[in-house]
């Protein structure tokens, strides 16, 4: 069958010779998507960066700072040769260390960290706004109801530690302890969800 | 009492603010992790400050202008490797000092490659334990990941190497291809011997071969001779 003028040609099978019509320009492979300055790869990445490392710390002067650091730290040694994706490996690739400092400076201990995978795919394609919530509320919705209602009472509907307590008739002192043990509880669900 | 004190964490994220610092402990680690999380799942937390996003932005220009960080001239700029990794060790920690590595030691077109390839020693290393013995009596080419390089430990016959695993053209990190016995980038097709020599590339100019690092065996294990992580 001869194939139609418009349709597509398959490229040669292994082994079989280019066909091509004398005089015809040879395909030129395209170079992969490039970055023309520094100001490109910035603005093309701060929003994204910004929102995993907000994702890492929960708030807002630490992400600020972080994704400063990271940015100060990159833009240096990347050449604006490299490709987009080379270009964000190596932004994770800071961020992670960033991050990692952070954390010990503060805490001497890891308490987030970047997934070199799943937040290279989150920087490639940012997710919807809407994701979080819907996942949050089913974490909430999964939890015994006073675990739940003291994190809804804090996170959900903004009420300081006092408040939550007098909503739920309880001490300040007990609305501490099971804010604690509904957040121990509502990591391992986190862990337990993609 | 640290419950008091993740009180006072979950306080500062609620506030915007920055957390104050203690010494939690495994149970409060997971309730900090938590409340991170339920706190950026909070609809447009995550969005960043147009102010901040364009403080910054004029924070690197000047940056740029002051040539601390000029993107031309570090494109055209020669590293030594023992200056590069002496830089390398102080600056990047962990893994951004793996790519820090492979990204200053790639070829720029500009330059041959002949100060390239060789044997990296780096100014303040330690020996690292990355594979053992065992291992790679099964499998002759063992990937390996420390604080501050990524490369392989081949064995040919009974003698061991160790190779940088960062493509000198780009950086990108290679995988053993176990059906060539071959090094490849899976950025642009380039494939190194188990030696580090260059086996193909289309690249108009001239290719490094991968550099070897210092690699013994103690008591079974294998050790390379890396930048120290901090």
């Amino acid at each position: 069958m001869t194939p139609d003028a418009g349709c597509r040609q398959g490229t040669p099978a292994p082994g079989e010779p280019e066909r091509r019509e004398p005089g015809t320009p040879r395909l030129r492979s395209v170079e992969p998507d490039r970055y023309p300055s520094w100001e490109a790869i910035y603005l093309d990445n701060v929003e994204r960066l910004y929102r995993i490392m907000y994702s890492k710390v929960g708030n807002r002067p630490d992400a600020e700072d972080l994704t400063a650091q990271i940015f100060q730290a990159a833009l240096g040694p990347l050449r604006t040769s490299a490709s987009i994706g080379e270009v964000r490996a190596y932004l994770l690739a800071t961020a992670r260390t960033v991050l990692a400092a952070h954390w010990r400076r503060r805490y001497a201990a890891e308490i987030t960290s970047i997934d070199v995978l799943g937040d290279r795919a989150q920087l490639d394609d940012p997710p919807s706004e809407s994701d979080a919530p819907r996942r949050t509320a089913a974490i909430i919705a999964a939890l015994p109801d006073r675990y739940g209602r003291i994190l809804e009472l804090r996170f959900l509907e903004s009420c300081s530690i006092r408040e939550a307590a007098h909503a739920m008739n309880i001490s300040l002192a007990n609305a501490k302890v099971l804010q604690h043990r509904a957040l121990r509880h509502a990591a391992a669900l986190f862990e337990g969800t993609p | 009492m640290t419950i008091r004190r993740v009180s006072a964490f979950i306080d500062a994220l609620l506030h915007n603010r920055r957390p104050p610092k203690f010494s939690p402990d495994a149970d409060d680690i997971a309730a900090m992790r938590a409340a991170i999380e339920l706190r950026a799942a909070q609809p447009g937390a995550t969005i960043p400050n147009s102010e901040f996003v364009a403080d910054l932005h004029r924070r690197l220009a000047e940056q740029q202008r002051a040539g601390t960080g000029n993107l031309e001239d570090l494109t055209h700029r020669r590293v030594s490797r023992r200056g590069l990794l002496q830089g390398a060790t102080a600056a990047a920690a962990a893994a951004a000092a793996g790519v820090l590595v492979g990204r200053e030691l790639v070829s720029n077109g500009s330059t041959a490659p002949s100060a390239m390839g060789g044997h990296l020693v780096p100014d303040h290393g330690t020996w690292q334990a990355v594979t053992t013995r065992a291992e790679l009596a099964n499998s002759h080419v063992v990937p390996f990941t420390t604080s501050s390089t990524v490369g392989f430990v081949v064995e040919d016959g009974r003698r061991l190497a160790a190779l940088s695993g960062v493509c000198t053209h780009l950086g990108c990190v290679l995988r053993h291809n176990p059906t060539t016995n071959r090094l490849d980038c899976p950025c642009h097709r380039a494939s190194f011997s188990l030696r580090g020599d260059v086996v193909r590339h289309e690249f108009a100019g001239p290719l490094a071969p991968l550099p070897h690092l210092s690699v013994r065996e103690r008591d079974g294990t294998v050790e390379v001779y890396a930048p120290a992580s901090d």
